[in-house]
């Protein structure tokens, strides 16, 4: 698999991308042993690597899905927890990159508790939705709100989450 | 009577579970997260909302009840009143202090700024009125804390 996503250029796509939210010049993703365990480093320009389990978590996980979905291709994207880790400099390159895959026809289902991850998200992609889901009396109920909604509700006093 | 905070993380919030807490009334406060069929807005904020708390307590009944505190203080609150009735609550009690107003301008600021009025009428301090907003109805109750000639 692995040779199958270098040789198709993601593995170089996705570390120039990542590249825009930390301040190195990430050129290639390679899988090489460590420790006799294979594993991924992040390949710079001065041929210095860095292993990619050193990198911190939100990267980690922006970098794993950002592969995962270049190589895999899907129509539907299903992400629980989407803000976990990620400071919002990740969170905003996130956003943009959903924001992409949407415009390619992709379906994009996030879960999160941080109003910041949702209404950060529903104001840079396109078409987004904010959809609270509730429980009365055993019926699942859904309510949807925009990003400015979400802000002029906790202005009075109302967080959409409580 | 017990309150559940419609936005956990305000600072008045904590403020008054820390409070809860000192005075051993934590029975008064609501954690789950089950909407009230009734609002209490503070519109003016600490020491309405610890007054409020032991109210509640006070009252000691099974029912709870929400409370907001909203970023738009004093009769300022009355142009979003529409927002909270839109929100499916039936009851709403606005909490706001007198401070240096005369009681006819809070009177007439409610009647000119909260949109959907349709009947109203004012006794000792309080401001009862109906308010239809789209498909939602809420009955509105104002009260005025203070004394009756702000200069006292």
């Amino acid at each position: 698999m692995w040779t199958d996503l270098a040789n198709s250029g993601i593995t170089s796509k996705v570390a120039s991308e990542v590249s825009k939210v930390v301040a190195e010049d990430f050129i290639d993703i390679p899988a090489e042993p460590f420790g006799g365990i294979p594993s991924l480093f992040m390949y710079r320009s001065d041929r210095f690597r860095v292993r990619v389990s050193d990198l911190g978590d939100g990267i980690q996980t922006l970098i794993i899905s950002m592969l995962l979905t270049e190589y895999l291709n899907p129509d539907i994207i299903l992400w629980d927890d989407v803000e976990s880790h990620m400071i919002p400099r990740t969170l905003q390159y996130l956003s943009l990159w959903l924001s992409d895959l949407v415009g390619r026809g992709k379906q994009v289902i996030l879960t999160t508790h941080s109003l910041e991850a949702a209404t950060t998200i529903a104001r840079m992609a396109r078409d987004a939705s904010i959809v609270r889901l509730e429980l009365i009396n055993g019926e699942l109920c859904s309510q949807y709100f925009s990003a400015d909604d979400v802000d002029r509700l906790k202005d009075l006093g109302i967080d959409v989450r409580a | 009577m017990k309150v559940r905070f419609t936005d956990p993380s305000h600072r008045l919030s904590q403020d008054l579970v820390g409070f809860a807490k000192r005075l051993s009334i934590m029975n008064a406060l609501v954690m789950e997260p089950v909407k009230s069929r009734a609002l209490i807005v503070v519109a003016n904020g600490s020491p309405d909302n610890r007054v409020l708390l032991i109210l509640t307590h006070t009252l000691d009944g099974e029912k709870h009840i929400d409370i907001a505190f909203p970023k738009h203080k004093s009769v300022s609150i009355f142009d979003y009143i529409h927002r909270y009735v839109t929100l499916g609550y039936e009851y709403i009690l606005i909490v706001i202090d007198q401070e240096t107003m005369d009681l006819n301008h809070i009177i007439n600021e409610f009647h000119k700024r909260v949109q959907g009025v349709k009947s109203s009428k004012y006794i000792n301090r309080v401001i009862h009125s109906e308010v239809i907003y789209g498909v939602h109805k809420s009955s509105i109750y104002v009260v005025i804390n203070g004394v009756t000639d702000p200069g006292v």
